[in-house]
């Protein structure tokens, strides 16, 4: 589960240090200038704290009607200052925790979170995990055991360049050349992982990772995509130039098709992740669906933002590089 | 090393097929200071050496002495580029070079005009190429471990090594690729030079790759309760080159490379000096920030900074 802490109080992140007993939790500490901004972009099935002592008295009120608005996810009020004078007004307007200054000292543990879910009736992640694996048909760790015309549970992930102007303009040969390489090197990134290059374009193509329905290492073989963009174009292109790209990741159904045959499978696998990387994602970032984030190591879902909802599926974006 | 000996014959019969007696003693003497082709073989001044012989016995004196690919080298150089304003065929050259390529895992680097060790076939420190005290110019990568006793004082042995020994991968996968040469690894950290190609760059990159690699480290797969954190230092400079490392530490380039180390570089990112930032592309350092020395130099920086 995403907890989101809304706080400019120095070590607030210890008094939730006990949720992360359970792996699956993922804490998030924001600024509280950030709620405003980023407050309809959090997932589905988050709680979101907010701390009333970092927000001015006259912003309080308002960050309290945003989050009474909140939807899809919980929401609790830190007060270490006790200003809240009608602790009971904050339930009635659909808060499921408050925590004053004994309570954050003594550390929120996991218990209080479960009490949470069961109070708001939320879908935690492994629950959500577990109705999407209900959909599952894993496909395995290789490809030895995918045939042909058989429906699968894939990794999909899309990869393409942006800027195609710029790169169309350097001419027909160095286009080539560029396209080409980066082919190359997205074939040589995946391959460990038993990542096949299925549909390819001028610009990029979708790849697809066999998946046993347990764990998902593309995710960090894109991670490091994106962080290599600098190293990548000084080694490959060998112009004076920065590639920039966009990658968008989804784990879904599809039956498998041999290579150039794909033109006739109907997927809304395929779908969203193409409309995810092509329509909604912006250049250079790297996005994924919660299929995906749900499969995500635990060590890097930090590196994850809410990026709001696309086609019925809460997304989420890597952090941009600055 | 051993040269083989169907290499020598060859050799030799190139010599004496390709240039006068005069020529042939001008060429060693430019490889081997002072070096006397009369005492060598015994026979006096006055009397002529057979080209044959005088060709055998340099081209051995060129093997024993460990010149032979500085002297093949030489003789491609004739037949390309020229010696002393004219250029000269040379016979069987061809030949000596696969058989150098074959049998002793050496390939001529038509850049830098030297025959180095095969990297696929052997992988020595100074590329099998590096004479003791003579000049080069190298690029040095300077990595230290931030906190390094620290770390050790507080995590149990086996788990310092371990992680360590992970460290150590990284740096090896990101530089042998780039065929970068570890001169020195110590327990915080180590020196690692390059000498070929775009020498600036593979180093740059080479750091690059460390500190992008050791941040999905950090994130995932750390062994310790906290982060490894390093500095890297990337610097282009001469260096007279000894195999004692405790001499080479007194190099100037070398030393200047620890100073930008330690003095200004942040924990997990990589400074680059002035030498190796005027060898990059301006869209690969874009991205670097810079940093202010004097008001004559700046450093460039690299580091890995994500949205908060």
């Amino acid at each position: 589960m995403k907890i989101i802490i809304f706080s400019n109080t120095k070590n607030i992140e210890k008094s939730f240090a006990g949720l992360a007993k359970n792996k699956s939790n993922v804490l998030q500490i924001s600024p509280a200038a950030e709620l405003k901004k980023t407050i309809k972009k959090i997932p589905g099935g988050s709680i979101v704290y907010a701390d009333l002592s970092s927000f001015r008295a006259t912003e309080a009120p308002q960050a309290l009607k945003l989050l009474a608005k909140l939807e899809g996810s919980s929401y609790g009020v830190i007060d270490p200052k006790g200003a809240v004078t009608d602790i009971g007004g904050l339930f009635h307007n659909g808060a499921a925790d408050y925590l004053n200054a004994p309570l954050l000292k003594k550390g929120v543990a996991l218990k209080r979170l479960e009490e949470i879910i069961k109070f708001k009736n939320i879908q935690a992640p492994d629950q959500k995990l577990k109705e999407f694996k209900k959909d599952y048909i894993p496909s395995g760790n290789d490809w030895k055991k995918i045939l042909v015309g058989k429906e699968y549970t894939f990794c999909f992930m899309l990869i393409e360049l942006d800027n195609k102007n710029d790169l169309k303009a350097t001419g027909p040969e160095q286009f080539n050349r560029i396209s080409s390489a980066f082919r190359q090197y997205v074939e040589g990134m995946v391959a460990p992982l038993h990542g096949k290059i299925w549909i390819w374009m001028d610009f990029g193509g979708l790849v697809l990772f066999p998946f046993d329905g347990k764990k998902c290492e593309a995710i960090e073989t894109a991670f490091r995509i994106m962080l290599d963009r600098k190293l990548m174009s000084a080694t490959i292109v060998q112009l004076d130039i920065n590639l920039s790209y966009r990658i968008a990741i989804h784990i879904g159904n599809t039956v498998y098709k041999s290579k150039g045959e794909t033109g006739t499978i109907i997927s809304d696998s395929i779908n969203s992740v193409f409309h995810l990387g092509q329509k909604y994602a912006e250049p250079g970032c790297f996005y994924m669906t919660d299929e995906a984030f749900l499969q995500t190591p635990a060590g890097m879902m930090n590196m994850f933002v809410p990026a709001g909802t696309y086609e019925g599926r809460n997304i989420l974006r890597m952090r941009k590089l600055l | 090393m051993q040269i083989p000996s169907s290499l020598i014959t060859l050799a030799t019969k190139a010599l004496a097929e390709s240039m006068d007696f005069n020529l042939m003693t001008h060429v060693a003497k430019d490889i081997i200071d002072g070096y006397d082709v009369f005492k060598r073989t015994g026979f006096r001044e006055s009397m002529v050496i057979p080209q044959r012989d005088a060709a055998r016995q340099i081209v051995q004196d060129m093997a024993k002495s460990g010149m032979f690919f500085y002297f093949i080298a030489l003789l491609i150089q004739m037949q390309t580029s020229g010696y002393k304003g004219r250029i000269y065929n040379v016979s069987h050259l061809k030949d000596i070079i696969k058989i150098i390529s074959d049998e002793c895992g050496y390939i001529y680097d038509i850049e830098n005009k030297l025959f180095v060790e095969n990297p696929s076939m052997r992988r020595t420190r100074n590329w099998g190429a590096f004479l003791e005290g003579r000049d080069y110019i190298v690029s040095f990568l300077r990595l230290d471990i931030v906190g390094n006793s620290q770390l050790v004082r507080k995590y149990p042995e086996n788990l310092i090594h371990a992680t360590y020994a992970d460290l150590r991968k990284m740096v090896e996968r990101a530089i042998d690729k780039r065929n970068g040469r570890i001169w020195n690894w110590e327990g915080d950290g180590g020196l690692v030079a390059f000498y070929f190609a775009n020498k600036s760059l593979l180093a740059t990159l080479s750091g690059m790759e460390i500190i992008n690699e050791l941040f999905v480290y950090n994130l995932l797969h750390c062994r310790l309760g906290e982060q490894v954190q390093v500095r890297v230092a990337v610097n282009t400079g001469l260096c007279e080159y000894t195999g004692d490392f405790e001499e080479l530490m007194k190099n100037d380039s070398i030393k200047e490379t620890v100073q930008i180390e330690s003095k200004y570089t942040r924990p997990n990112s990589m400074t680059i000096s002035n030498t190796v930032s005027s060898k990059l592309d301006a869209s690969l350092l874009s991205g670097f920030e810079i940093v202010e020395v004097d008001a004559r130099t700046k450093y460039y920086g690299y580091s890995i900074n994500l949205e908060k």
